[in-house]
């Protein structure tokens, strides 16, 4: 009797479980042994898909990572361009404006953790804390920090390199 | 009537088997789901281009709990619900919307981070929803962890759980599931995000 389609898939999948760790290889010998063909056909178009799809989202992924990251508006600040980015955020070359002064080259970080909750952001807050108290000539100087208009938290740092 | 009594009586004719009642049950949870609208609307305001469902969902759980029909025992049964009316806001929202989706004034809204190739703003989410409909019928298994883990946001854990089945188990059937609903759905035609 010919299965249903509902019997069929539950065909497709113990198949897939005894094949799924094997190579290519070996997957491809095992399946010349599976009757009728027309199951082997459908598992291997299982296998192809589920590589297709997990193309897909690597990619979409890897596209969503370099999309130009959000510029924040921080009052005193100005933004000039990105000069490198990472896990943890973009840093941008800035300057702080001054009243009656002349523009102060700063590094402004601006990090990614616009997702996180309300634990991540007091996390943020007391890391501040900290790295304010830091002086040594070997690491960049604290300046400032906060948040930005959208509650992302931007770092700002005064540069030791002078930008 | 009174809103309150006609969920309670459109809850018990959903747990009697009457699947329309999901679209009578809609105008009633409206103010729970604009929230859900919101997100796709803004989602420049929460950066990632990925629709978050899960605090418009525990507000649904929340209203939905107040008038449970004896015949909605289960957790799972519940989670059913939730994602049924999920799927139908997405219908709802992507056909109210249509013409600005045409006119280029949305952007894209991941349905879920890990599953990004499903735009939860265009024509995708007819397909999802027939698809789904269609993956019901020939596995009810997958097609509830699929809903479990992208539509209500369960982590694969939670999904695990709520089904009585190991991790392993989940995770493969749900792999089993994406494969076969990429076939069918394919990727959405804009080829990427708007810059956020």
């Amino acid at each position: 009797m010919t299965p249903t389609r509902a019997e069929r898939w539950l065909q497709i999948e113990d198949i897939y479980i005894a094949l799924e760790d094997l190579s290519a290889d070996d997957r491809d010998l095992r399946l010349l042994a599976v009757q009728p063909p027309e199951l082997a056909i459908e598992v291997r178009e299982m296998f192809r898909a589920i590589d297709a799809e997990a193309a897909a989202q690597r990619r979409l992924a890897m596209e969503a990572r370099q999309i130009q990251p959000f510029t924040p508006h921080l009052a005193g600040y100005e933004l000039l361009d990105a000069v490198g980015s990472g896990g943890a955020g973009v840093v941008y070359r800035g300057r702080r404006l001054i009243d009656h002064g002349s523009p102060q080259p700063v590094a402004i970080k601006v990090f990614h953790i616009h997702r996180s909750g309300v634990a991540e952001h007091r996390h943020f807050v007391r890391e501040l804390g900290i790295v304010a108290t830091l002086d040594h000539p070997a690491i960049v100087k604290f300046f400032d920090g906060g948040f930005a208009a959208d509650g992302r938290p931007g770092d700002w740092f005064c540069s030791l390199t002078g930008l | 009537m009174q809103a309150d009594s006609q969920l309670t009586l459109i809850l018990n004719d959903w747990a009697n088997g009457d699947t329309s009642a999901i679209q009578r049950l809609l105008p009633l949870v409206y103010p729970d789901l604009h929230k859900l609208s919101s997100a796709l609307l803004h989602r420049g305001r929460f950066g990632d281009g990925t629709l978050q469902t899960t605090a418009v969902v525990n507000e649904l759980f929340l209203k939905l709990l107040a008038h449970r029909p004896p015949q909605l025992e289960s957790r799972k049964h519940f989670y059913v619900l939730a994602s049924r009316i999920i799927r139908a806001a997405l219908v709802d929202y992507y056909r109210q919307n249509q013409a600005l989706k045409r006119g280029g004034a949305m952007t894209r809204v991941s349905l879920h981070p890990e599953l990004l190739w499903v735009d939860a703003t265009s024509e995708q989410v007819l397909d999802l929803d027939r698809a789904l409909d269609e993956l019901e019928k020939i596995d009810r298994v997958q097609a509830e962890l699929f809903s479990m883990r992208f539509l209500l946001g369960c982590t694969a854990e939670e999904a695990a759980a709520l089904s009585g089945l190991s991790k392993a188990t989940v995770d493969r059937k749900l792999k089993l599931a994406r494969a076969w609903l990429f076939e069918r759905l394919g990727e959405p035609n804009s080829p990427r995000p708007a810059n956020v």
